[in-house]
């Protein structure tokens, strides 16, 4: 089918990503990588949460993934082992419809233009969240365009769902809703999710996976429940070394007090620390908002 | 990680449809969105198209309001500049202005295919309205309700309505308008600065071949026809003189004064202060002047000339669809 990576059999990925890169040229600003040897694989049936910083590359990562926007190097391979064709949609950030269209009317185009059609998938999404079918998207609000966008989405019964900012026109409850409707699309379909996002309270208990991306280069690829288990929080009286072995993420120092969040080594065993040193449980906001400071900060942080 | 309830596949077992499949995004498919984006701005023009051939059968090039009186087909070019704005500028404005180019490209056909098959569906319209208005307007010969006319009329042959009004050349106009809009709202990619720029654009670039470019072609193209008349028969009006040019001829020099190997002279300024006809004519035939010439291209060359504009507007269409294919590749790869 397609070449392996980290031995891994290709048919696990359902989106495989090498060596991708995207350089803007422009005479008046000069050359700009905005995307640097990104090299990932996605596991079929999770979802993944691509985080960064504004300007970080989210964007022009999902442009390339979802064919908009061809890359200046490197490949994208879909795979995975469904029996319908493995495809990809895409819904933008500015969740863009026809304006003069009605909802039934998008629907029709998500139809026509596409392969495969499950008018009653996209139409279940929009039952749930109450879209009325006859009004023209002009005239609906923010979030319910967002949700004529997931649904046309949805309807094309794509492998790989591509999602930029899905929840930011949404209020928290609809968020709420949007994240267990896409987790149910997961569970019934063996779809894969990519969604980049700024809510990163409300990454724990939905992603799967991270992608943390920072000036265009990849930060943090890995499992959400390994990157708990392996990152570990210390507070303990100040000091300029955490009490353990590690890769410090993030340090901060009060008069009396410091704080390490270490990167230990899955082996390691990172409960066990001497007083006056104590341990806290890490949430992935924690980790993702340390990862991006300390990016900001200049920490030289690898991945 | 995944939940364990999904909350909306709970609903059961209901009538639910197999999802429809298909081997490709038809050409039909892009047909019918196409349609249904353009409907309203399809249905008013045509009805505009529809009224306004009316008219120019009806009124037999002739209308008046009031004092005014005017030929409906002076109007014909403008419609031309309505398809430009109208139908080209936002074609891909409105798509660039409210992203949806995103949600188009993001399906299952590519942005070339779609653009493709927007440009043959609008444009093949813009060839079935225009072309059979251009029909009737250009059947409606100009000698036929316009009496007194010269060659300075514009319903003249070369005259401005005359010779615009031939259907292949006022066919172009349109089609050129249509796809110059099309190219600025590619670049551009605002609908109302697109608008405003093709509006300024057409009606710029008409002009300028108009009263630049025509008039330079007419005269340098092909030599035009000298007609002379000697000098001696100067201020007599002799019947048996020509008719040259006549009013469907295209004037390039009107008066010319030849010596007497056939060079071309000044006005000799010692003839200046001469008053009379006849004292004029004796003084020039004194000081060298062997004979009067109008240079002239006849009725018969029309078609050349409207051919070769023809030809300048076909490539500025050619350019036109150019840029929009290149913009909308080049906004995939940078």
């Amino acid at each position: 089918m397609t070449a392996n990576i980290d031995d891994q059999p290709a048919e696990q990925f359902a989106l495989q990503v090498s060596g991708l890169g995207k350089e803007y040229r422009s005479r008046l600003r000069g050359n700009n990588w905005a995307l640097r040897e990104c090299t990932f694989g996605l596991s079929a049936g999770k979802v993944v949460a691509l985080v960064g910083a504004n300007g970080a590359g989210k964007t022009t990562l999902l442009s390339i993934l979802a064919g908009l926007l061809s890359p200046s190097e490197g490949v994208v391979r879909l795979g995975g082992a469904r029996q319908e064709p493995n495809r990809i949609a895409f819904v933008a950030q500015e969740k863009p419809l026809y304006r003069h269209f009605s909802v039934r009317d998008m629907l029709k185009v998500g139809q026509r233009l596409n392969r495969v059609w499950d008018d009653e998938r996209a139409k279940r999404w929009l039952r749930r969240f109450d879209i009325p079918l006859d009004r023209p998207c002009g005239r609906l609000s923010g979030g319910q365009q967002a949700h004529v966008s997931f649904a046309i989405a949805v309807g094309s019964r794509p492998s790989v769902l591509l999602l930029d900012e899905p929840l930011s026109n949404l209020d928290p409850l609809a968020r709420r809703d949007v994240t267990q409707e896409l987790l149910g699309e997961v569970a019934d379909t063996g779809l894969t999710v990519l969604l980049s996002t700024h809510v990163v309270a409300e990454l724990g208990g939905v992603a799967d996976h991270l992608l943390l991306l920072s000036r265009g280069t990849l930060l943090v690829d890995s499992d959400a429940d390994d990157l708990l288990t392996e990152h570990v929080y210390y507070v303990g009286p100040r000091a300029t070394e955490p009490p353990c072995q590690g890769e410090i993420v993030k340090a901060s120092h009060s008069t009396s007090q410091s704080s390490f969040l270490v990167r230990v080594g899955p082996t390691d065993a990172p409960a066990s620390v001497a007083a006056p040193w104590t341990t806290r449980p890490v949430s992935l906001e924690d980790l993702v908002i340390a990862y991006l400071e300390s990016d900001r900060a200049g920490v030289a942080v690898a991945a | 990680m995944t939940a364990a309830t999904a909350p909306g596949a709970s609903a059961g077992v209901t009538l639910s449809a197999p999802p429809r499949r298909k081997p490709k995004v038809g050409f039909g498919d892009l047909v019918a969105l196409t349609v249904r984006q353009q409907r309203m701005a399809l249905i008013l023009t045509a009805l505009a198209y529809v009224l306004f051939g009316l008219l120019v059968v009806l009124s037999k090039g002739r209308v008046t309001l009031g004092d005014w009186q005017f030929d409906p087909k002076t109007f014909a070019p403008a419609f031309a500049g309505l398809i430009a704005v109208f139908w080209g500028a936002p074609l891909l404005a409105t798509e660039y202005e409210q992203r949806t180019h995103l949600l188009v490209w993001s399906q299952d056909v590519s942005a070339m295919r779609w653009l493709i098959a927007k440009l043959a569906l609008l444009g093949g319209a813009v060839v079935v309205l225009a072309g059979l208005l251009d029909l009737v307007v250009g059947l409606q010969s100009a000698d036929r309700y316009i009496t007194g006319y010269s060659q300075f009329n514009p319903v003249a042959a070369f005259g401005e309505v005359g010779y615009e009004t031939w259907p292949p050349l006022a066919l172009a106009y349109a089609v050129f308008g249509f796809f110059l809009g099309v190219a600025v709202g590619a670049v551009c990619r605002r609908i109302v600065a697109a608008m405003g720029f093709t509006l300024v654009g057409f009606v710029v670039i008409r002009t300028l071949i108009n009263i630049e470019l025509r008039p330079w072609l007419l005269a340098h193209l092909i030599t035009p026809v000298r007609a002379a008349w000697p000098m001696a028969s100067w201020g007599t009006s002799s019947p048996n003189a020509p008719a040259v040019p006549g009013p469907n001829d295209y004037t390039v020099n009107i008066q010319l004064w030849l010596g007497k190997s056939g060079q071309v002279l000044d006005f000799p300024t010692a003839c200046e202060p001469v008053t009379g006809d006849k004292a004029i004519a004796q003084c020039m035939i004194n000081n060298g002047v062997v004979s009067e010439a109008t240079d002239y291209q006849p009725y018969a060359r029309l078609h050349v000339f409207q051919s070769v504009e023809l030809g300048i507007y076909l490539v500025l269409i050619i350019a036109c669809v150019w840029l929009a294919v290149w913009s909308v590749r080049r906004l995939r790869s940078s």
